[in-house]
């Protein structure tokens, strides 16, 4: 399949930067998912505008630039909030849960409403505009050039080479703490380093594709993989394969449509709803095989 | 002492449920002990609060004299199989390898000496056939065996079991018991919380008997003694525990 | 100012340009928060989050067939509201299912079902942007919430909800608490399914009615935080309920005020993160002020018990040396610092005498005092001994326990032990006296 018959230069850059993403946040996904813990994502993707409003209104503060918005955040920023963030709303989650009798999902509940407004107020109230919180959950892939395929280039660079190196921890720790606690290894440098690259591939991809469909990647690929998959590295290999096949279908789609009709649809959220529908199909073969 | 893993007023709590007060005891090395007691008296809590798995509320553990710390990578825990997430997409046979993690190099992987060694444990624990099964598909007490097996590859000083023997067929409890007797026999330390009184008495060096308190320790025919047994088994009330309670709630402000 | 604050406020609730509004957003939030009570005890909090979301695509959904039939502001609300609670309704039965006959663990299908539906909301979205950009941003404002877009028709269906789930709670009270307290139980008693089908639908429409004031991302917190916050002051559920309503209703006012007036020149804040807001500052003020629990107040009974404590035990030692003791022997025996002595010294003035030279002497109200605390002591001892507790370990233990025990508990291991007259160290127990003038 001739790539670039298919689609035009612009479109062959959002194709790749949404493969860069998807893979990375698929990865990531499959040891959130193994973990269960891939609810942390949800509290994050409410947090991270949290951690944006803060590195707004300090660069507001101190550069003095005008014309400034979210959307022009670069990498090394990107890093910074990413940390502030995460660790903010784990400190915050734990803290409830240590000094109080507050549940586990109650004191989620609350520390991500609460950050998520305040950020939302304070980005409303600096940049005196109601839109930039609704561009944050349904992202913008038509806002996208070729600078930023290198910024997603590098964070599905930064998942992998991670993935790859730790594959054994990881499962190690995923299966069954208790191990990992038994031994000498530095578990908590491992939980670190893979709490940061979720923050940062969960905040970098709100820029570019959204929440919706970060939140979708995240979870759905791996449990798609798990019903058919025997190992870790299966789970990965089928989640990539699917990435791949579902991206290229999306695109298409929306390509379809665009030129068809006129009507310009959301790549992220067919992405998304296209995952879900294979999973559906996937369920109903599985209930299929059981019966037989 | 080098050759005793020392426990000093270990005591656990969470908010409103007492588990364990003041438990000041001494596990003999290279001996096979139990930790016995009715249910819900504290004895997965000891075990898990000596390993840090559990917050302890306050106490000291030493084991030969080192701290846990030290001493953590030679030690093997065989938890409940309850708490396994048996869904796990994972083969019997990398379960087991996964006992010698601690060994593995930076790239997690394993030596020939350990890939050979997980071979024959396979064999020995009649594994053998479901080697690249899926732990969801394992029975019981096949179950058990695996986690067993991984703590063998483990290569431990000390083994600590949480209830082997729940769950699992005649067979495999016998196997279970032959090799803690194997363990302990060839210099090794056995500590198993165990619920069967009589296997206990049979098969078992020293005991630990609890019921939220130490009740007694020390050789299993002097702990199971008919007065040691009616206090642990047969309390009256709860006016231990209770006070207790009220003590460390007066003391975080509660009440 | 403050005048002018309350003025405002008061503007607000009768003014016809906003009361619709605020008084909608105000019956709406009361409602959630009952909701939220039930679901605190059920300890899952996220249930909101999910119906909350999946409801986007319903939305929009409805929003296309208004826009078919050609359905006036009136209809297009409706159709919001039935559209929403479509595909709440077969997000959480799709929820139900995958962890009960495809048993997926709780994280991952309440993570599909929130990712799922939004995703598939958000392409929704990107049609109707193009189909009809007007009705698209009256869909987007639920996201954020926005009370403005109030009608009085929906202040009639907020009002009308929040009666029927008033009557409910009065009526099911008690069959709730033991529902929601032992499942299992409760089944015995022929409590269950019609309960909680009943509850799940009162949840479905109260959460999509709310939607408009908090807006899908914030709902889950509305819902949770006025029963938290309520936690930190009462037990009793009732009262739960009540304060739970209070703090909601405050939290909607305050919040629809200061989305109006914190933005300053023209700008409007989305109420839903105001409304959150508030209720969230609300609710860490319960955390660290609050009766039940409350952070400060633990503090200042930790302290009150330590020194109660450090009374109690110069009195034991002035008792047992029988003689006085300077101040420094007592702060070496307590191992306390000046501060620390000086708040004893305080506490401890009735029941002693200060001397010259800096010292105390047992008087016999402290005398009578001390003679109970070892009383408890010893009785305490005799039980741990019976219970056979590790021997070596009975004194230390009675040391602590000395303080807490209760008159009940005394009478108790009295009944228990049968009156026992001395301690297994061969102590004599002193005899129950009358009761000091100081409850314990």
């Amino acid at each position: 399949m001739n790539l670039f018959n298919l689609f035009s230069p612009e479109e062959g850059v959002s194709f790749l930067l949404l493969l860069c993403f998807s893979i990375s946040l698929s990865l990531i996904g499959t040891f959130l998912f193994l973990q269960k813990k891939s609810m942390m994502a949800n509290a994050i993707s409410h947090t991270v505008l949290f951690g944006i409003a803060l590195l707004f209104i300090g660069i507001k503060i101190f550069s003095k630039t005008e014309h400034f918005t979210p959307l022009s955040l670069n990498m090394g920023l990107y890093i910074v909030v990413s940390v502030i963030t995460t660790f903010l709303t784990i400190f915050l989650i734990e803290c409830l849960k240590k000094y109080t009798h507050i549940n586990n999902d109650a004191s989620t509940a609350i520390v991500f409403s609460t950050l998520f407004s305040a950020g939302a107020i304070l980005i409303t109230l600096f940049t005196r505009s109601s839109h930039i919180g609704i561009d944050i959950i349904m992202g913008n892939l038509d806002l996208i050039h070729a600078n930023d395929l290198i910024t997603a280039a590098f964070v599905l660079l930064l998942c992998v080479t991670f993935i790859f190196v730790f594959m054994k921890d990881l499962t190690v720790f995923s299966f069954d703490r208790s191990v990992a606690h038994f031994s000498k290894r530095s578990m908590g440098l491992l939980q670190f380093g893979f709490l940061f690259l979720t923050s940062l591939t969960i905040t970098s991809g709100f820029r570019f594709i959204g929440i919706a469909p970060v939140l979708g990647l995240i979870i759905l690929p791996p449990v798609c993989a798990s019903l058919y998959s025997k190992s870790i590295p299966d789970l990965i290999t089928f989640s990539i394969y699917s990435n791949i096949a579902v991206g290229l279908v999306s695109m298409m789609i929306t390509k379809f449509f665009y030129e068809k009709f006129g009507i310009g649809l959301s790549t992220s959220g067919m992405l998304v709803t296209l995952h879900f529908a294979l999973f559906l199909a996937l369920l109903v073969k599985k209930r299929g095989e059981a019966r037989a | 002492m080098d050759d005793e893993i020392e426990v000093s007023s270990l005591t656990v709590h969470y908010e409103t449920i007492a588990a364990l007060i003041d438990i000041n005891v001494k596990i003999k090395k290279g001996a096979m002990t139990a930790i016995i007691g009715p249910n819900g008296a504290g004895k997965s809590t000891f075990v898990k609060a000596i390993l840090n798995l559990t917050k302890k509320t306050s106490g000291v553990v030493s084991f030969f004299g080192k701290s846990f710390e030290e001493m953590k990578d030679n030690i093997a825990y065989v938890c409940q199989t309850k708490e396994v997430d048996w869904g796990f997409p994972i083969t019997v046979r990398e379960v087991i390898l996964m006992g010698s993690y601690a060994r593995a190099n930076l790239f997690g992987k394993y030596c020939q000496k350990d890939l050979k060694k997980c071979e024959l444990l396979l064999v020995k624990f009649g594994l053998f056939d479901k080697r690249n099964a899926l732990i969801s598909e394992l029975s019981g007490g096949q179950r058990q065996r695996l986690f067993i097996a991984r703590a063998y590859m483990q290569e431990a000083q000390i083994y600590i079991f949480d209830e082997p023997m729940a769950f699992v067929d005649f067979t495999t409890s016998e196997m279970i018991i032959e090799s803690m007797k194997e363990l302990r026999d060839s210099g090794h330390t056995v500590i198993c919380v165990h619920h069967n009184l009589d296997e206990v008495k049979k098969e078992f060096d020293e005991a630990i008997l609890l019921s939220h308190h130490l009740v007694d320790a020390g050789p299993v025919h002097e702990v199971l003694r008919k007065k040691n047994l009616v206090n642990a088994y047969q309390a009256k009330d709860s006016i231990l525990t209770d006070a207790f309670i009220l003590s460390k709630e007066k003391e975080c402000g509660l009440v | 100012m403050i005048k002018s604050f309350f003025s405002d406020l008061y503007m607000l609730l009768s003014d016809p340009t906003y009361s619709v509004s605020v008084i909608g957003s105000i019956l709406s939030c009361i409602s959630l928060s009952w909701i939220g009570v039930i679901y605190s005890l059920r300890k899952s909090a996220l249930v909101a989050e999910v119906i909350a979301h999946s409801a986007f695509p319903g939305i929009i959904l409805g929003a296309f067939v208004g826009i078919y039939i050609g359905a006036d502001e009136k209809w297009m609300s409706m159709l919001f509201i039935l559209g929403a609670i479509t595909t709440a309704y077969l997000s959480m039965k799709k929820l139900t299912f995958l962890q009960e006959k495809w048993h997926k663990s709780a994280d991952s299908s309440l993570m599909i079902s929130i990712s799922a539906f939004l995703g598939i909301g958000v392409l929704l979205a990107s049609i109707i942007q193009s189909v009809s950009p007007m009705v698209y941003k009256d869909v987007v404002i639920f996201l954020y919430g926005r009370t403005a877009t109030m009608l009085y028709f929906h202040l009639i269906i907020y009002a009308v909800v929040m009666v029927i789930l008033f009557i409910f709670i009065l009526v099911f009270h008690r069959r709730i608490q033991i529902f929601e307290f032992d499942k299992t139980f409760a089944s015995f008693l022929g409590i269950g399914r019609l309960l909680d089908t009943f509850i799940l639908m009162m949840t479905l429409v109260v959460v999509i009615l709310g939607l408009r004031s908090c807006g899908i991302l914030l709902l889950s917190g509305m819902m949770a935080t006025p029963a938290i916050a309520s936690r930190f002051w009462v037990r009793k559920m009732s009262s739960m309920f009540i304060l739970s309503s209070a703090f909601a209703a405050i939290s909607a006012l305050l919040g629809g005020y200061l989305s109006l007036y914190l933005g300053g020149e023209g700008i409007v804040l989305p109420t839903g993160p105001v409304i959150t807001i508030v209720s969230a500052s609300i609710t860490f003020f319960s955390i660290l002020v609050g009766i039940r629990g409350g952070v400060v107040l633990r503090m200042v009974r930790r302290m009150s018990f330590t020194i109660r404590c450090h009374e109690e035990n110069i009195l034991k030692a002035l008792y047992k040396k029988n003689d006085k003791m300077a101040f420094r022997e007592i702060m070496e025996f307590l191992q306390a610092g000046v501060i620390l002595f000086f708040f004893v010294l305080l506490r401890v003035r009735k029941k002693v005498k200060i001397l010259h030279g800096w010292s105390l002497e047992l008087k016999e109200q402290g005398r009578v005092y001390a003679e109970r605390i070892i009383r408890l002591h010893r009785l305490w001892e005799v039980y741990l001994y019976e219970v056979g507790f590790a021997k070596g370990r009975i004194h230390v233990f009675a040391e602590e326990i000395e303080h807490v025990l209760t008159d009940e508990m005394e009478e108790m291991l009295l009944k228990r032990l049968g009156n026992p007259t001395h301690c297994p160290h061969r102590q004599k127990i002193p005899e129950k006296k009358e009761a000091c003038n100081e409850s314990v």
